[in-house]
């Protein structure tokens, strides 16, 4: 597995994190076919489902993740979403939309790309990028 | 005095708090109703998130702490490949408001003891093999449902 090393600046992060790493994990050369797919959804699943597909995932270690303030940690996972958004991925659910509860990190991602455009297909299985 | 967390409090997030959490809501409700702990997973490598997963003959349970956000998950007991569906919406099936299980930490945990009181052996019986497949079918139109409910156009 490749991760990708995304130095954060400090706009966003306070100094013990500026100065620090944030890993967005993506696929490694193994799951080239996969690449274009991010996984969003509740823990356990959507990093296992990521990881079968060989697709992009927000993840950070306990180390980093503690010393970050709320604010420091959505902004992180904003950037994230940002990333998927301009490489154009597909965005898939690890678990139903009907399991997002109002509040919960899961919810607040599907509300950030619902704010950029994107809407819920029939299903409720993937995020459908704006026309 | 001990900071209050909600089931979905993402700036109450502290690492290890799943067993405290479930042993002051839930212990007493699950030896009642023959289950014991099984297994524990803290991931150091994922924000700290834990599981924390129960066994009984009838059915699994597992608690999940994702970043804060606690979840329960119940599951048929299948010893190798569990099917986990969302407690929430397991209740939902068999009648309770959406709005039961929002809110505060302590009504949550409140409404959803009071409901496994009651409804457990309902609950049980919507894992049987028998009823299996149909209870997926109702989870699914159950997430068509809360779609519809949330993009209406």
């Amino acid at each position: 597995m490749v991760d990708i090393a995304l130095t954060v600046t400090a706009a966003y992060l306070a100094p013990p994190i500026a100065a620090g790493v944030l890993r967005f994990c993506r696929p490694g050369a193994a799951a080239k076919a996969a690449e274009g797919i991010t996984v969003l959804g509740r823990y356990p699943g959507y990093l296992q489902k990521a990881e079968g597909l060989g697709a992009h995932r927000f993840n950070i270690p306990r180390e980093i993740w503690e010393k970050m303030t709320l604010a420091e940690r959505w902004a992180a996972n904003q950037k994230f979403l940002d990333r998927t958004i301009a490489r154009g991925d597909r965005v898939v659910f690890s678990s139903p939309l009907s399991e997002a509860r109002p509040g919960s990190w899961f919810a607040r991602e599907i509300d950030y790309l619902i704010s950029k455009g994107f809407s819920p297909n029939a299903a409720g299985t993937e995020l459908v990028r704006p026309r | 005095m001990q900071q209050a967390l909600s089931w979905c409090d993402p700036a109450n997030f502290k690492v290890y708090m799943l067993r405290e959490l479930v042993n002051s809501a839930f212990a007493s409700w699950l030896a009642t109703n023959g289950f014991s702990e099984a297994e524990y997973v803290f991931d150091d490598k994922a924000f700290g998130n834990e599981i924390l997963v129960y066994r009984s003959p009838d059915a699994f349970m597992r608690f999940v702490n994702d970043r804060g956000d606690v979840y329960i998950d119940v599951s048929p007991p299948t010893q190798d490949s569990p099917e986990w569906f969302l407690l929430d919406n397991l209740l939902q099936l068999l009648g309770y408001a959406a709005e039961s299980f929002t809110g505060g930490r302590e009504s949550q945990m409140r409404n959803v003891i009071e409901a496994l009181n009651t409804d457990f052996p309902r609950l049980k019986a919507m894992l049987r093999p028998a009823d299996l497949e149909q209870t997926r079918k109702d989870m699914e139109e159950l997430c068509r449902s809360k779609i519809r409910q949330m993009f209406p156009q």
